[in-house]
């Protein structure tokens, strides 16, 4: 049964779409991320063009992250307003990054800097994840314990418009969370992802924040950073396909319900390197493509 | 009295039947070409609106009518969408990665050009006669805007690429040998609109030749709309685009509440 997508105009096989969420959907559920950096670049591979597959991705983060902050502000797990500081800097970040996607696309250069910015991301972050993981794993056989300090205390503890974190046990410069959270809002609006995967490590490793607030607050920020990204890119290109956002939400919802359970079942070292090999090979993958002799060097478009 | 009468009576009877019959050979002589014209070739199409709803995955359509022909003739039909703006870009190797480095802004090229035709082209008609009634897209006069490093000398190689590209698209095509002509009457083709194509008042013309002349032409349309739900979406993001923006965050946010709401309880 085909569908055809009115904004991204294509007729897609509705199972595969539905399907397609489900799949990202379970794994976002599995390993507790957002899945907007698989889903993006899928959605592309299908066929769809890319400022569509960016627009319409961040209309899905929306609900996703609503669906993921609810259970997260049951617990109390979202620290509200670290929330706050770094949403306002998302916001900015995200509508930067809107005009850049913009100025992008017209010359040309736009599929590349998403490409690139894939490569370069994913690539650091797999990596990363991947040690991390590997050493947590090589450490528990040795059941070695390390106490470690809360946070460590650098130069960017000297800035000014120091706040009080109470829910993140913080007192740091404001401009800290604020310029973190506009450099992956800018990310976040071009590649046509949440952010969360660059956003969790600079919370902890960066600003030094308690794991168990890490999750919800991103959650919480990543909502309204995409639903500016949602309504700037409806206003700017057009190109948020509201059938294609519903249609994927179907499934992933699903799909994030039987993740969540099967994540139950395994330990949290072996989620993270099967996560940290996923994003390398959505790296890897992309990265080939843009060393790999083309198909056709030239390519046509039809200016709508 | 009564025989002047017979006989102006009789004289109008015989003027009545000169004139008709002159009026006729008149009317023969100058207007006979101009029947056989407009009624030689009538086409008509089997759907001429097609609506893109969310339903779409291409259309199918037969193209048919008749014409004043004998064994032999040939018939061309040219189907083309409005012309608009294209974008070819050519990508060269930066560093070890393949980078959009020029690219041609094609001013009014059609987003759908397909062929049908009895025959090879080139048999039908030669390619003068083909380039004056402008059949095949080499006939399209286009203009362009060029940017990045582009050499005219290589005008050649961008529009071949724009043909192949639009060919593997499925948008532009020959399809020689599509069309069947039954005992020089009666002609027939199938049309296969793919699922990528614009909206717009696409353009058909049917031509019919003999021995390589155009002997008479009819020209159709068909109007590809979108419809329905998708027609509404469309229609709403393009004109409506602050209150789509909001209503899909609004949907988004009711969505994620559902789905939290929903699973909870199981």
């Amino acid at each position: 049964m085909y569908i055809y997508f009115p904004i991204a105009e294509i007729s897609l096989n509705l199972f595969i779409v539905i399907g397609l969420g489900g799949f990202i959907g379970f794994l976002s559920g599995l390993f507790g991320v957002g899945g907007g950096f698989l889903m993006t670049p899928l959605l592309i591979f299908l066929g769809i063009p890319a400022p569509v597959a960016v627009a319409t991705e961040a209309n899905q983060i929306v609900a996703s992250s609503v669906s993921g902050v609810i259970a997260h502000w049951r617990r109390k797990n979202v620290d509200f307003k670290m929330g706050t500081v770094l949403l306002l800097g998302g916001l900015v970040g995200s509508s930067l990054g809107v005009l850049l996607f913009a100025l992008l696309e017209k010359i040309g250069q736009l599929d590349l800097v998403i490409k690139l910015s894939y490569v370069f991301f994913l690539g650091i972050i797999g990596i990363l994840m991947l040690w991390e993981s590997v050493r947590t794993y090589i450490r528990s056989r040795k059941t070695e314990f390390h106490s470690r300090k809360l946070h460590a205390h650098n130069w960017l503890h000297g800035l000014p418009l120091k706040m009080r974190f109470r829910r993140s046990k913080l007192y740091i410069s404001a401009l800290v969370p604020f310029s973190i959270a506009a450099f992956v809002g800018v990310l976040s609006a071009i590649m046509g992802v949440g952010g969360g995967f660059i956003m969790i490590p600079a919370m902890i490793y960066l600003l030094g924040m308690p794991t168990s607030v890490v999750i919800g607050t991103s959650l919480f920020q990543i909502i309204f950073v995409t639903a500016n990204v949602t309504l700037l890119q409806s206003v700017q290109t057009q190109t948020v396909d509201f059938l294609l956002a519903g249609t994927l939400l179907f499934g992933a919802v699903i799909g994030a319900q039987i993740g969540t359970r099967f994540g139950g079942m395994l330990r949290g070292e072996q989620l993270r390197g099967m996560l940290a090999i996923i994003v390398l090979l959505v790296s890897i993958r992309i990265g080939y493509e843009l060393i790999s002799i083309p198909l056709d060097i030239f390519s046509s478009e039809i200016v709508k | 009295m009564s025989n002047s009468y017979r006989y102006g009576d009789y004289s109008d009877i015989k003027h009545l039947a000169l004139i008709s019959v002159f009026s006729f050979i008149i009317n023969f002589l100058f207007f006979s070409s101009c029947y056989a014209q407009s009624n030689a070739l009538v086409a008509d199409l089997s759907k001429s609106n097609i609506s893109i709803n969310t339903d779409f995955n291409g259309a199918s359509l037969l193209l048919f009518g008749s014409i004043a022909g004998k064994d032999g003739d040939d018939i061309i039909v040219v189907i083309s969408a409005p012309p608009t703006e294209i974008i070819t870009r050519k990508k060269s190797k930066m560093s070890g990665i393949w980078v959009n480095a020029s690219s041609i802004k094609w001013k009014n090229a059609p987003a759908f050009y397909q062929i049908f035709s009895t025959d090879t082209l080139s048999k039908i008609a030669t390619r003068d006669v083909l380039q004056s009634l402008a059949i095949g897209t080499q006939f399209l006069n286009l203009k362009f805007e060029k940017s990045g490093e582009f050499d005219t000398n290589n005008y050649n190689e961008w529009v071949e690429a724009l043909n192949r590209n639009m060919k593997s698209a499925s948008l532009w095509k020959t399809n020689e040998n599509a069309v069947q002509v039954i005992r020089g009457a009666l002609f027939r083709t199938e049309v296969d609109l793919p699922a990528n194509i614009t909206i717009g008042d696409y353009e058909v013309r049917i031509i019919h030749f003999r021995n390589g002349r155009l002997i008479a032409e009819d020209k159709t349309a068909i109007a590809v709309k979108k419809a329905g739900f998708s027609a509404i979406i469309y229609q709403l993001a393009h004109e409506y685009s602050i209150f789509y923006g909001i209503f899909a965050i609004a949907f988004a946010v009711f969505a994620g509440w559902l789905a939290a709401a929903i699973f909870r309880k199981t």
